[in-house]
């Protein structure tokens, strides 16, 4: 697990990143259209908060319920 | 250029042995060709995570005193096969609890895994030999006389990418599908991907030993819809779920869909021959799959497009002119773990290698329900 974040964007909607529920699957990548769900160069997933809209489209996209 | 499997044990107990990671592998072949790769790797290593429903464990919990023939077993909520002997059941990951979508067989053998203990519900039939007619208890994993991961169906050969061109989103066993094309999502690792590496199925099959969920594991043969004329092989495995590990077995709860579970798989594939040495060192470039639409209602779901691997990793790819993000369905990060893995595993002398004892068919017929079967033959 390389980041984490557990913080309120701009519009003070809150997501919460659980690592230890994390896999690494990538399910979610695809639905975020703010690039604040991105894999790095080594596959490995971290949230971007600061690009977060918070449209909250990824969350129940998690297999894993690791958004919240 | 052929080695056998002598040879290649030989050299692992010399420590002299030569074993890759398919991406290492890829890689070696790239710069030095197939016939070099060929004479010097003796081993290439596998690996794939994701989520396999066709998944479960066979559980055999100890006999209480009187002993219990069972007619229903609920453990944690989650319903359980039992038509085997008394004390035996089958816990299968995508079978989801009545109370929570999000919770299934998969959390279930997780838990297990965790060391925490799970609730067993048990009605007996009160028979003469088994009198108890019912069993309520907690029980952790190391109390079961056996757990042993059975799985009809995993690690696909490939696995298709979907996509959605109606207007509203869909929620499938792929996951998410944003409407009109906006985004996708695919199965498989590509170059990674267990059986793509030996697509003939030359040292894959009944015997075989595999990781399985961070276990030594087997493969028993063929997996149910086993279709490799359509590149859609599959295989049926088994190992000890008490020698697994939660990082390698996740319960899984996909939004619209139910529950599954994401299963650790990989496959070490000794270089026999040349032809391994060239399917092993594939590049996703040349491994393809299909995009299909998930819109339609119907079984045949319309082909968009063929496209490589590569340009799936590249995470966009072009569709009737639009550009549309993609991601796997399957851990790239946890899969590349496991090959590491089995490649420490075969250094260390783990894994015997050995030809299947029966190899995995390559003329299997598949089948879908017909017309003519609805109509029922005599």
């Amino acid at each position: 697990m390389k980041e984490m974040s557990s913080k309120t964007d701009k519009f003070h909607r809150t997501i919460e990143y659980f690592p230890e529920k994390c896999v690494q699957c990538g399910w979610c990548i695809s639905i975020c259209k703010f690039s604040a769900l991105q894999m790095d160069e080594h596959d490995y997933f971290h949230f971007h908060v600061e690009n977060c809209n918070g449209c909250k489209l990824c969350l129940d996209a998690c297999p894993r319920q690791a958004l919240n | 250029m052929t080695k056998t499997y002598e040879e290649i044990n030989k050299k692992i107990k010399d420590g002299v042995a030569v074993i890759l990671t398919a991406e290492e592998m890829v890689e070696l072949v790239e710069n030095e060709g197939v016939e070099y790769a060929a004479e010097e790797v003796d081993v290439v290593t596998t690996g794939t995570f994701g989520c396999m429903c066709s998944s479960g464990v066979f559980f055999n919990i100890p006999q209480p005193d009187p002993p219990i023939k069972m007619e229903t077993v609920v453990i944690d909520g989650i319903n359980a096969y039992h038509g085997n002997a008394a004390a035996d059941f089958y816990l299968g990951v995508t079978q989801t609890s009545s109370e929570n979508e999000n919770f299934g067989g998969g959390h279930v053998l997780e838990s297990l895994l965790r060391r925490k203990s799970v609730q067993i519900e048990v009605t007996g039939a009160g028979t003469d030999c088994y009198p108890r007619k019912s069993l309520n208890v907690r029980l952790k994993l190391k109390n079961f006389n056996q757990a042993i991961m059975i799985n009809p169906r995993n690690a696909y050969q490939r696995y298709v990418c979907a996509v959605n061109n109606s207007g509203e989103i869909l929620y499938t066993y792929m996951g998410k599908l944003l409407p009109n094309l906006q985004n996708g999502a695919y199965g498989g690792v590509g170059t990674m991907s267990p059986l793509n590496n030996d697509p003939t199925y030359q040292t894959i099959g009944l015997g075989t030993s595999i990781f399985l969920g961070g276990a030594l594991g087997t493969i028993i043969g063929p997996g149910t819809q086993h279709n490799p004329r359509s590149q859609m092989g599959n295989i049926m495995v088994t190992g000890n779920l008490k020698e697994m590990s939660p990082e390698f077995i996740a319960g899984a709860a996909i939004s619209g869909y139910g529950s599954s579970c994401f299963i650790g798989l990989g496959i070490p594939i000794p270089i026999i021959n040349e032809g391994l040495a060239r399917t092993c060192g594939t590049p996703d470039s040349e491994i393809f799959t299909s995009v299909l639409d998930y819109s339609t209602r119907e079984r045949e779901r319309p082909l968009l497009r063929e496209v490589s691997y590569e340009e799936l990793k590249s995470r966009v790819i072009e569709i009737e002119g639009k550009q549309i993000p993609v991601s796997s369905t399957s851990s790239y990060a946890k899969s590349r773990q496991i090959t590491k893995i089995l490649k420490k595993w075969s250094k260390q002398g783990v894994i015997s290698f050995r030809p299947p004892v029966l190899p995995l068919p390559r003329e299997t017929e598949f089948k879908n329900l017909s017309q003519e079967d609805y109509e029922g033959n005599e």
